[in-house]
């Protein structure tokens, strides 16, 4: 028998991270320690990520207890949905359309057989919002950001990555054996440190919006250091697309410096509620990546039924920038809640807002208490947050009434000072 | 692991965790150990200082320097939380390095080194250095809304002399407090004892900080690694 975990006092002295590294002479003999520990880690807590749900995840969702099997129907305040266009009856019609007139999937790679109409018809929709000459689609976020740096970096380049970059980032800079470096959140002159001195080709990579915290990035001061060393500047605006900018396009319409980056990367699971990414900038880029990002080129193509919705979720994102005002009006409502209750939403300022807890033991009994006092809120620990920052991670949608948030913050605050967090 | 654990007991233990090139991990390592990499291309150098009241050499300072290593999966044991290779001690007193290099087959800098060690409630500050030489300072900083509790840690070191490498539990029982606030800080000054760690590439901030009080350390006998090969 392999290594084990001791039972229950020993349960918060390990989390992921303990189970990643291991030696043995035997591929599999990290399954039994990790296997008492996921089972023990399911019993106090994590059983709360993953529930099936059997709703759209829009305002109300109704979901199924992983433990107990209940089914309950809660206020939602933890997808992704930011416009509130998942559900919205023009892009279900869209997609069911499309299921007609295509079939469920693409069944084929997008540089074989599986380029469809709708495919080409979405990436001119995202170049024409973007104002780029070309968008190249790919099956998900995460390939996106695995096949453009897979596809565009080489050993011996220097790739310089925030050190808050989403997984896909680090993955794509690893697979494509480029010197990866990684600066601290959000200080360019640590950047600025990074990039001295350093000859080739240099790429630095931000998030438009920090996933985990909700900070912006600091664009202005990164692109001016990222030029004078001569780097490329990518930013990731999965948080931020169809969001931030008068126009929808993102932080770098935010800040007027939509031409100063050199490559554009969005999502089509956040704001529009469906699934998919796209890299945006010239054609000749498009070319390009359309010979060497593997993760596009070696996947079947993104489902046209999927395709489809998303076009009409884009059109609908574009053609009503009210959507965006009342994400935001939202995104204030909820904020002025959340201040007069004193919660601490730590560095902030878009629609993703961290409710810190800063207690890694406690915040899974927390998101109990809150999803059977109505509300769901997903725990947020270590690894994916810093130790003792743990947090519920609320998503505001423009599809949420105020009454709504509402409800929302009262649940929230209710649990909070009884718990001793308020 | 039937002998009895040798105990170190200790007023402080201070510890920092800084990423440096796993090039530069994997070259302080034996074959045969795995450097952690908490980001691709980023091992991790740790920093320890023990302040020990009593042991079976008495009291003396300790600084140690570490890579964190992937943990040894040991059949019917318990997992450990996670595993080093100490590459470098330094001890305030002779008796103390005797005996780590004989009991524990740990490479020790052959001189005496004084370790300074200033502790507040909200931080501990080392300042380690040999014959007036500065060798490093390192300061951790007390979280702000996280208290001190009780642990007890499991870990595994390694160790290595001609004969191969060897492997050990070590126990770290006390109050402990943990932070990754990023608010401590590391220097290094070119010194024999850092020979082998790129000086410019140690990130001088840590990214996870502990300290431990009043407490006790118990390392069980070193057993040959390749006495633990097999499923």
């Amino acid at each position: 028998m392999p290594g084990q975990i001791e039972a229950e006092r020993d349960y918060f002295d390990y989390d992921y991270s303990n189970f990643h590294y291991s030696s043995s002479d035997d591929v599999f003999a990290i399954l039994e320690p990790y296997t008492a520990w996921y089972d023990q880690a399911q019993l106090r807590g994590y059983s709360l990520y993953s529930q099936p749900m059997s709703s759209p995840p829009t305002t109300r969702i109704e979901l199924e207890e992983k433990l107990g099997h209940r089914r309950r129907r809660l206020l939602n305040l933890a997808s992704y949905n930011y416009l509130g266009l998942s559900a919205r009856q023009e892009v279900v019609e869209a997609a069911r359309r499309a299921l007609e007139q295509y079939g469920l999937g693409a069944s084929g790679s997008p540089v074989l057989s599986g380029t469809m109409d709708v495919h080409l018809a979405l990436e001119r929709e995202l170049a024409a919002f973007k104002r780029k000459e070309a968008a190249l689609l790919f099956p998900s976020g995460y390939a996106t950001n695995l096949g453009l740096l897979q596809g565009l970096m080489r050993p011996g380049d220097l790739i310089v990555c925030d050190q808050n970059v989403h997984a896909s980032i680090v993955d794509g800079a690893i697979l494509s054996k480029a010197d990866v470096r990684y600066f601290r959140h959000n200080r360019p002159e640590d950047l600025e440190r990074r990039l001295a001195g350093r000859r080739g080709k240099k790429l630095v990579v931000v998030e438009g919006v920090y996933s985990m915290d909700g900070d912006v990035c600091r664009l202005p001061e990164i692109v001016e250091i990222a030029r004078r060393h001569e780097a490329r500047v990518m930013i990731d605006e999965a948080h931020s697309t169809f969001i931030y900018g008068p126009n929808g396009r993102g932080v770098v319409e935010q800040f007027g410096l939509e031409d100063e980056i050199d490559l554009h990367v969005g999502t089509l699971s956040k704001a529009t509620g469906g699934q998919g990414g796209f890299v945006a900038g010239s054609s000749s880029l498009y070319k390009y990546l359309e010979g060497f990002a593997h993760s596009r080129l070696f996947s079947c193509g993104l489902s046209p039924v999927v395709a489809a919705g998303v076009l009409e979720a884009v059109r609908i994102a574009r053609r009503e920038p009210e959507l965006r005002a009342k994400l935001w009006a939202n995104v204030a409502h909820i904020r002025g809640r959340l201040a007069e209750h004193g919660v601490d939403v730590g560095e902030s300022t878009s629609q993703v807002i961290p409710v810190m807890i800063r207690d890694d033991r406690r915040v899974f009994d927390i998101a109990r208490r809150l999803q059977e006092e109505g509300l769901y809120l997903q725990p947020v620990v270590y690894p994916a947050v810093a130790k003792h920052r743990s947090r519920f991670r609320i998503s505001v949608s423009a599809a949420h009434t105020s009454e709504q948030l509402d409800e929302g913050v009262d649940i929230l605050t209710r649990v909070l000072a009884a718990e001793g967090i308020l | 692991m039937s002998a009895a654990p040798r105990e170190y007991a200790y007023r402080e233990a201070v510890m920092g965790f800084f990423e440096f090139p796993t090039t530069n991990a994997i070259r302080l390592i034996p074959r045969g150990l795995q450097p952690v990499e908490p980001r691709h291309g980023l091992g991790v150098l740790g920093v320890t200082a023990f302040d020990f009241e009593r042991s079976e050499v008495g009291a003396y300072r300790e600084i140690v320097l570490s890579v964190l290593v992937a943990p040894r999966l040991l059949p019917g044991e318990v997992m450990p939380k996670s595993a080093m290779y100490p590459f470098m001690v330094g001890t305030t007193t002779a008796a103390a390095r005797r005996h780590g290099m004989e009991v524990w087959k740990l490479p020790h800098l052959d001189a005496d080194v004084s370790v300074d060690l200033r502790c507040d409630d909200g931080s501990a500050k080392v300042e380690a250095a040999e014959g007036g030489r500065p060798i490093l300072a390192l300061s951790i900083v007390a979280p702000a809304r996280v208290p001190w509790q009780a642990a007890d840690h499991r870990y595994q070191t390694f160790s290595q002399d001609e004969a191969g490498l060897y492997l050990s539990m070590l126990f770290m029982r006390g109050p402990f407090l943990e932070s990754e606030e990023e608010r401590g800080a590391l220097e290094l000054y070119p010194h024999p004892f850092l020979a082998g760690v790129d000086l410019d590439e140690v990130t001088p901030t840590p990214f996870r900080e502990q300290w431990m009080r009043q407490g006790v350390e118990l390392i069980h006998p070193l057993r040959p690694l390749a006495a633990l090969a097999g499923r």
